[in-house]
């Protein structure tokens, strides 16, 4: 485990300065992403003071579940996931696959355990995933960590060959499945695989290959 | 709260993984900030991905719904 400020300490603070300020500055949904950067980052770290210019861990962005570093020491991305208070929102530690009040098949917010449990699946059922880094404070804080894959995002319709090709099947069509997800959700078996949009894919710049980043892999809700 | 991390495994021993190649050269900081930004298409324009509202929404992307705000 690592404390608040142990952390605190790895994390290059005047680039993730850089990073609130020049999100600040393009104004509007921005200035929300910013404010929303600070908290997740300074609110899960108690508002430890942050570690100088070239520490080990730094922003590169923040996106649906988790806040992204580059850990210049092992040349591989750093996901910080935490609380909803501190600016996770509803995804909890990682968002799973739950029935709503409707019966539908929605997202729900995870613990730090599911948040575990979902990147075993993802390792199983596509092959690749990430890895247990720390935990930090009291449950404060998950770290993961991913290889970072040089690349760019794929088409939809290359997404869309690539799970078929692994023996999913589109769950478009789907009524059990609230609408605003069914574009992107696939199962197989009794496996979930939802979020398989352009931005959880990385198109491989060596290979070619697509590789999946960050899907919501979980098993389909009964 | 406690979590006891040490029956951790990730990935699972004996798993047949799809590890991605290993990039052509080391990678700097600003290469991959710049790659993440423009996957999440965070560009001069102002664009924002799903994952960019989702996050400010504070839920999970809703894919079909935040994409029409854009």
């Amino acid at each position: 485990m690592l404390t608040q400020r142990e952390f605190a300490k790895l994390v290059d603070g005047p680039a993730l300065d850089r990073e609130i300020d020049r999100l600040t500055k393009k104004g509007s949904g921005w200035l929300q992403a910013a404010q929303i950067l600070s908290r997740r980052v300074n609110g899960t770290l108690d508002w430890e003071e942050l570690g100088p210019s070239g520490s080990r861990f730094q922003i590169v962005g923040s996106r649906g579940e988790a806040v992204l570093f580059w850990d210049r020491h092992l040349s591989r991305i750093v996901k910080l996931r935490g609380r909803e208070e501190n600016g996770y929102g509803t995804a909890g530690f990682g968002c799973i696959l739950v029935r709503n009040e409707r019966g539908m098949i929605d997202y729900g917010p995870g613990t730090i355990e599911q948040a575990l449990e979902r990147e075993r699946l993802s390792w199983v059922h596509l092959g690749f995933g990430c890895v247990f880094e720390d935990v930090i404070g009291d449950v404060e804080g998950l770290l993961l960590a991913q290889a970072f894959i040089s690349g760019f995002a794929p088409t939809e319709q290359e997404i869309r060959g690539w799970m078929i090709q692994h023996g999913w099947e589109s769950l478009e069509a789907e009524r059990d499945v609230v609408v605003t997800l069914r574009q992107h959700a696939w199962r197989r078996g009794k496996i979930g695989a939802f979020d398989a949009n352009e931005t959880n894919f990385i198109k491989s710049d060596v290979d070619g290959q697509l590789y999946p980043i960050d899907l919501i892999v979980w098993t389909m809700p009964e | 709260m406690s979590f006891d991390p040490s029956a951790i495994q990730l990935p699972p021993p004996g798993l047949e993984t799809r590890m991605p190649p290993l990039n052509r050269r080391e990678m700097s900081y600003e290469e991959v900030y710049q790659q993440v930004r423009r996957h999440l298409k965070d560009d001069e324009a102002g664009t924002m991905s799903v994952q960019m509202k989702a996050q400010i929404n504070g839920i999970h992307a809703h894919t079909a719904r935040v994409c029409k705000a854009g």
